[in-house]
């Protein structure tokens, strides 16, 4: 597809799935499949396959693919 | 004569490094704005149509009888497929009317065009349609479609309009719950705040990722996903789904969609990426409501 795509101010915002739990004031990651997020822990999450790449638009997935290239 | 589907700079490029064969045409690709994009360069006529099928180019080839090694005479024709939108004109594309006052037709052209204008005269329907236009439409073009061809692309997009048809979620039996504000399926605000579709597509592609009996991630199968993410830019639709939601509505809202990909990643940076995301949902840009590009919040009656 060309030609449709467009920018804008929010298209980076990110949608969850409904396991995962976001405060709409402050935008904290409550949950994460239906159970309280663990910082420490190690999730698997799908998405969109240039998302968590160093030139990811989304600045801490960029950091984190670029200090882990092999994640 | 080449056919490319690259940036006219390239495309520029590639006739200045041939110069031996003396190209007298390059039909390309790649780029979408049509005459925009179409130029002469080094003596070969490069051309490119506008996107979406809006237009065709039709070109006509003509060497002059005795002189072998002439080069042809080249001409080029718009046809326009599509009534003129804003944003083509926006674009660049010609409009019907830049398009009439373009290089006039050859005289076999003009041929072709008063055989195609009583063709489509002579026919009160000139293409098999399951589902006939009531009117004449509204902007003739000198090319009609070929009956016949047009009654083979019937019968083989026919399973794809069956599919487009295919219910993917009954009107009133949304597996996820409905945001605030919502009193349907909905896309609107996606770009701003969570809406339910957003939530929707994010839950099917990790039931996806379940059902699938896992997904084939970097270091090798992956038996389950914690969760997923879907871009709100990936959303196009902006609209409230009352009735059922269809495959063609998904297409409408997901028009083109990359890869997914399973990611191993810490809760904290998982969190940092949301929240981060969402730093621009829910500011107000200007008098006149939110950012249209992330959906135009109703203003409050005054």
């Amino acid at each position: 597809m060309t030609g449709t795509t467009r920018p804008a101010a929010g298209g980076h915002g990110l949608h969850v799935d409904d396991g995962m739990v976001v405060d709409s004031a402050t935008h904290e990651l409550l949950q994460v499949a239906g159970a309280p997020l663990e910082p420490q822990k190690a999730y698997t999450i799908l998405m969109g396959s240039r998302l968590c790449t160093p030139n990811s638009p989304n600045e801490p997935l960029a950091a984190y693919a670029r200090a882990n290239p092999a994640a | 004569m080449p056919l490319t589907h690259q940036r006219l700079a390239d495309d520029v490029a590639t006739v200045a490094a041939t110069p031996g064969l003396r190209l007298p045409l390059l039909l390309g690709g790649f780029d979408h704005d049509g005459a925009r994009s179409s130029t002469r360069a080094h003596g070969t006529h490069i051309v490119k149509a506008a996107e979406n099928c809006a237009e065709v180019c039709v070109v006509d080839m003509v060497w002059s009888a005795g002189d072998a090694g002439a080069a042809p005479r080249v001409s080029v024709q718009r046809v326009r497929l599509r009534p003129d939108r804003p944003s083509d004109r926006k674009r660049g594309a010609p409009t019907q009317a830049q398009q009439a006052q373009q290089q006039a037709p050859t005289p076999a052209q003009a041929q072709a065009q008063a055989q195609a204008q009583a063709q489509a005269q002579a026919q009160a329907h000139p293409h098999p349609h399951p589902h006939p236009h009531p009117h004449p439409h509204p902007h003739p073009h000198p090319y009609p479609p070929d009956s016949a061809v047009a009654a083979v692309v019937d019968e083989c997009l026919a399973p794809a309009r069956a599919a487009r048809a295919a219910v993917l979620v009954r009107a009133g039996s949304v597996p996820v719950p409905l945001k605030p504000g919502e009193a349907a399926l909905c896309s609107r605000g996606a770009r701003e705040r969570e809406c339910s579709l957003g939530t929707l597509l994010a839950h099917a592609l990790r039931c996806g990722a379940l059902l699938g009996g896992g997904v084939l991630g970097p270091r090798g199968p992956i038996d389950a996903c914690h969760g997923a993410l879907l871009q709100a830019g990936s959303l196009r639709g902006q609209r409230e789904f009352r009735g059922d939601f269809t495959f063609a509505d998904l297409l409408d809202e997901l028009p083109s969609l990359e890869p997914f990909l399973p990611v191993v990643l810490p809760g904290s940076v998982l969190a940092a990426a949301v929240k981060a995301s969402r730093s621009t949902w829910g500011i107000r840009r200007g008098d006149d409501g939110y950012d249209p590009a992330g959906g135009r919040r109703p203003r409050a009656a005054r």
